[in-house]
């Protein structure tokens, strides 16, 4: 494990230099640089313009420009935005990344548990009108022309109907006199979600499975999530912050949905798939000879094992969680990276790309570098043989 | 049914979170503003947002320019400044000006704004010096031209000029400098210049801003919205501003005793718009929305009153904004043109008959009204109509009211006298009836045919007009053997090509100007035909050079006026520009909810600022 771990390491540093560099070249490749900007106002000088290329550095000679910035990268300075100067880019990123993770983190996680939960069912009916037609509605929304269907949503739901706000993250009336930024709100509720997580993660993972009777599972089950979110919500309530984080909340119902709807179809036939072909192995066909019921044979036999994929399949997407999702944010009025690496391109930002890229590119290669270790601690039938993870004959 | 019960519990749990209304004036920006430091806010941190949420509306100026009608007058000052006189400054010869500043004028802390105030400010820029500032500091203190700004007393402050300076560095640049307050920034200053990078070190000082204006800072949420609130100790409070048809301005405060008018005009009979300064509302708050869709559902939906944007709104929100009888849509001119232009170190573009005929080739009308639906107007000069007082109504427009074939006659003629020719000439057979044959292969004059060239031009995602202007340019061009390509493409490389290493034949862009048209000295005077430059073209004319000169350095609003005048004239004929048109500016407003002392305004109420300070409630 330790030397799949050492050599899944050394590919993920090289991955990311190559990545790096590649980002860096392709921005660099577009025509002009941030003093082309100022060309519009004939009131700047090509003087003004030099000194202001001299301050970036953009005067220096690309192979410079290049080593300074991978040693800022392995540095952890990101040095300062060019369209922002001089803020530093990580301030801009931490201030943005937040808003992000848990927008972005919420809906990849409602919207695989939706899917898991309908992909599970659709496979053991294969064949009924549910399967068609769960299958067609999330093809369906799968292959949505997604602005569109943003606007749609908040159309009905936030105009029309009024059940949820109209856009942003947050309502500027109740927050006029808050004591806290937003952003303090957001990292109270990224700490809350991993907490949370990790209980669950804990509970699912070592407390539940060792439990013999299915009525103790169930009830150790429902007081996990019960005292969990017991604790939560006394936490908010005591904090008297419970209202602004309410406020997050609901202004996340609608971009939560929509993006929900979306994705939620790629799960669904991922987990359909994985279960077609799981519920024609022979442990499966064992447990229902021994009698055990459709739902315990569905559930605790093909499910756990279907389940592989899409765990695989979960954590590559929170790991691109963090880069939030351009049409998203712009849709629902909420900027986090994906629109900062929007506007950071647009604007010849190279530091401020190349870091939201950078942070970005990290998260992901350790997506992957997890998803590698669950799939083999999930598996029992997986070994490492030689550095690569192969089943075991 | 459990949606709208949800809805309903989350709706009563953020009503009891609402705190008591305030009068409130709603606003929408598509951008977050960047900075609360004014020196970023004005220098490489230079954004129209910044501008209407933060240095716009907090800092005054010495003088400013009077909205509707944009007339020079004075603001933190109190009346115009003493003529120049020659004096010398240790052996160098030097020429002084004395401003006197309006007595009682508060800062947002309740402290007077004093000569300390203006000296400070100006010997900061300087200090620091403006063109490491960067952004728009250059044109507030030109270090060509100041040398210092003395304090003669409490109320009365001397500036230095190495030379005499005309309007566009003096009236509309110097004297136009944001005022910001000593208390707050010389302790900053003071650090900055004590560090190792003082000009980073001062943009990088985070500061709650000091504030003059009608309102002060409040909150900044980062990504959702930014509040202003009114600034109790605002003195132009009741300040009233009568506009008159003659393009006359009086100024009275009954506050603060101030009364002042333009001498030449002077005001006669009754005037065309009166404003008193407020403000009427108790705070502003501008939501960040990401995209127009999300602002106009709200502006439909009166989450907002009023939306800015520098651009207006798009064409397709029209309808659907009239059909609420609570908004109201309005338009106005701006004050900004799109145009095409040549590379005139390169034949043919360097001959005169060439670029005329093709102006005359370009039937704008046809374009704006036919093809874009009015959606655009045509233009065909440098100074636009909008920009009233400087506009040429006289000037020459190459094929007005011609047809077709009247046209193709018309640039024929000028070609044929020039010295080309052509492999197949067009043939006209009734100008007035479009009965003609295009023609093919021009022939140089000096008897070498036309090479194919590009004219860089954005594309249809850039801007759509324009795109479609390029487009029927080349066919036009086309029919009398002109080998001319569109090639579509976008800003950066356009502006690349041409502003950054002169590589182009032709393209086609568009400017946003200021009220003082200066630009017709930075977009023509050979002097600003390097690399970097804003005559990219190469334009070289020195009887134009004199007249530019004159313009840069006329120190009277008549002359300078005859000067832009006879600039504009000189440039019809010669046409180192073709100006093709500009968009009027939509915007839409909840009538509802506010009233405007005036709507009509050049640029639209985006350029004023929203009218935050004059803007009232209906509820």
């Amino acid at each position: 494990m330790a030397r799949f771990l050492g050599i899944r390491l050394v590919q993920a540093v090289v991955t990311l230099i190559v990545y790096m560099t590649v980002t860096y070249f392709i921005l660099q490749a577009m025509p002009g640089d941030i003093t082309i900007l100022f060309t519009q106002n004939p009131r700047i000088t090509a003087e003004v313009r030099q000194e202001l290329a001299y301050r970036l550095g953009l005067d220096q000679p690309w192979y410079l420009q290049y080593l300074n910035y991978m040693k800022n990268i392995f540095t952890g300075n990101l040095g300062v935005s060019f369209s922002q100067y001089p803020r530093p880019v990580w301030d801009i990123i931490a201030e943005r990344a937040p808003r992000t993770v848990v927008l972005f983190f919420t809906a990849t996680v409602v919207s695989f548990y939706i899917g898991f939960l309908l992909g599970r069912i659709i496979a053991w009916h294969r064949g009924t009108r549910f399967d068609y037609a769960a299958t067609a509605a999330g093809v369906t929304f799968w292959t949505a022309f997604y602005p569109l269907l943003g606007l749609i949503m908040m159309w009905l739901f936030a105009y029309t109907l009024q059940l949820v706000p109209l856009n942003q993250f947050i309502t500027p009336a109740i927050w006029r006199d808050a004591r806290l930024s937003s952003n303090q709100v957001f990292g109270m509720m990224l700490a809350n979600m991993a907490l949370f997580s990790g209980l669950l993660l804990v509970g699912y993972g070592f407390g539940i499975p060792r439990i013999g009777t299915v009525s103790g599972r169930v009830l150790t089950e429902i007081g996990l999530w019960g005292g969990g979110l017991l604790a939560t919500g006394a936490w908010w309530a005591q904090s008297g912050l419970a209202r602004y984080a309410l406020d997050i909340l609901s202004h996340m119902v609608l971009p939560v949905a929509t993006l929900s709807l979306v994705s939620f179809g790629g799960s669904m036939l991922l987990m359909r798939d994985s279960m077609l072909e799981t519920i024609r192995e022979d442990y499966v066909m064992a447990a229902r000879a021994r009698g055990l019921p459709e739902r315990t044979v569905r559930d605790r036999y093909a499910a756990r094992t279907a389940l592989l994929p899409v765990i695989t399949s979960l954590t590559l997407s929170i790991g691109f969680v963090v880069s939030g999702g351009i049409v998203t944010e712009t849709v629902f009025s909420w900027p986090g990276l994906g629109l900062t690496l929007l506007e950071a391109a647009r604007l010849y930002d190279y530091p401020l790309a190349t870091g939201a890229f950078a942070f970005t590119g990290i998260f992901v290669v350790v997506a992957h570098i997890v998803a590698d270790i669950l799939h083999a601690l999930l598996d029992p039938r997986l070994r490492v043989v030689g550095g690569e993870v192969t089943a075991a004959e | 049914m459990r949606l709208r019960v949800g809805a309903v519990v989350v709706a009563a749990l953020l009503a009891l979170a609402l705190p008591a209304a305030a009068a409130t004036y709603e606003t929408a920006i598509f951008e977050e503003p960047t900075t609360l430091n004014v020196f970023a806010g004005i220098g490489p941190q230079a954004t129209v947002w910044n501008s209407y949420v933060t240095y716009g509306i907090y800092y005054g100026t010495l003088y400013g320019n009077v909205a509707p009608t944009f007339t020079w007058s004075p603001s933190l000052a109190a009346d115009v400044p003493t003529p120049f006189k020659e004096v010398t400054v240790g052996g160098q010869k030097m020429y002084t000006a004395d401003v006197s500043i309006r007595g009682g004028l508060r800062w947002a802390d309740g402290s007077l704004l004093t000569a300390d105030d203006v000296v400070f400010t100006y010997d900061t820029l300087l200090r620091f010096d403006a063109n490491k500032l960067g952004g728009n500091w250059p044109a507030y203190a030109n270090p060509d031209v100041l040398h210092k700004v003395e304090k003669l007393g409490d109320y009365r402050v001397r500036f230095y000029v190495k030379k005499i300076p005309g309007l566009s560095d003096w009236q509309y640049g110097i004297l136009q400098a944001p005022i910001v307050q000593k208390k707050v920034w010389e302790p900053i200053a003071q650090k900055a210049l004590a560090s190792e990078d003082p000009v980073k070190s001062l943009l990088a000082a985070e500061v709650t801003p000091d504030a003059i204006g009608a309102f002060k800072f409040n909150k900044w949420e980062r990504g959702a919205f930014f509040e202003n609130v009114a600034n109790p100790y605002t003195s132009f409070r009741g300040e009233t501003t009568e506009s008159f048809p003659n393009g006359a301005v009086r100024i009275t405060s009954a506050k603060t005793g101030f009364k002042w008018a333009t001498k030449d005009p002077a005001p006669t009979g009754q005037p065309e718009v009166t404003v008193i300064e407020g403000p009427y509302v108790d705070n502003v708050v501008y939501r960040i929305y990401q995209n127009q869709n999300a602002a106009i559902l709200a502006l439909l939906k009166g989450e907002v009153s009023y939306i800015f944007n520098s651009l207006g709104l798009q064409r397709g929100f029209e309808q659907q904004l009239r059909a609420n009888p609570n908004v109201e849509v309005i338009r106005n001119n701006t004050n900004g043109f799109r145009y095409i232009s040549f590379n005139m170190r390169r034949e043919p573009f360097n001959i005169k008959e060439f670029r005329q005929a093709l102006a005359t080739l370009i039937d704008r009308e046809f374009v704006t009204r036919d093809i874009l639906q009015g959606v655009a107007f045509p233009l065909a000069t440098v100074v636009p109509p909008g920009n009233a007082f400087w506009f040429n109504p006289e000037v020459k427009v190459w094929g007005q009211g011609m047809t077709r074939g009247q046209r193709i006659q018309a640039a024929v003629d000028l070609l044929k006298q020039a010295g080309f020719s052509w492999r197949k000439e067009p043939v006209i057979r009734n100008a007035e009836k479009n009965d003609y044959d295009p023609g093919e292969g021009l022939i140089l004059p000096n008897g070498q045919p036309l090479q194919p060239f590009e004219m860089l031009a954005p594309a249809p995602g850039y801007d759509p007009l324009r795109a479609t202007f390029a487009l029927w340019i080349e066919r036009w061009a086309q029919e009398v053997g002109i080998p001319l390509r569109a090639r579509l493409t976008d800003f950066n490389t356009i502006a690349t090509r041409v502003f950054d290493e002169q590589n182009f034949d032709m393209w086609m862009l568009g400017w946003s100007l200021s009220i003082y048209p200066d630009h017709i000295y930075y977009f023509f005077h050979s002097s600003q035909s390097g690399l970097g430059g804003f005559n990219a073209g190469g334009y070289n004319n020195p009887e134009f050079d004199k007249i530019a000169e004159a313009l840069k350095d006329a120190t009277t609003l008549d002359e300078a006026k005859k000067l832009v005048f006879k600039g504009q004239e000189y440039l019809a004929d010669e046409v180192p520009y073709i100006v093709l048109f500009d968009t009027p500016v939509m915007e839409a407003y909840r009538r509802d909810h506010v009233q405007y002392p005036y709507t009509k305004v050049l640029g639209g109420l985006q350029y004023v600022y929203g009218l935050q300070a004059t803007v009232k409630l209906v509820k």
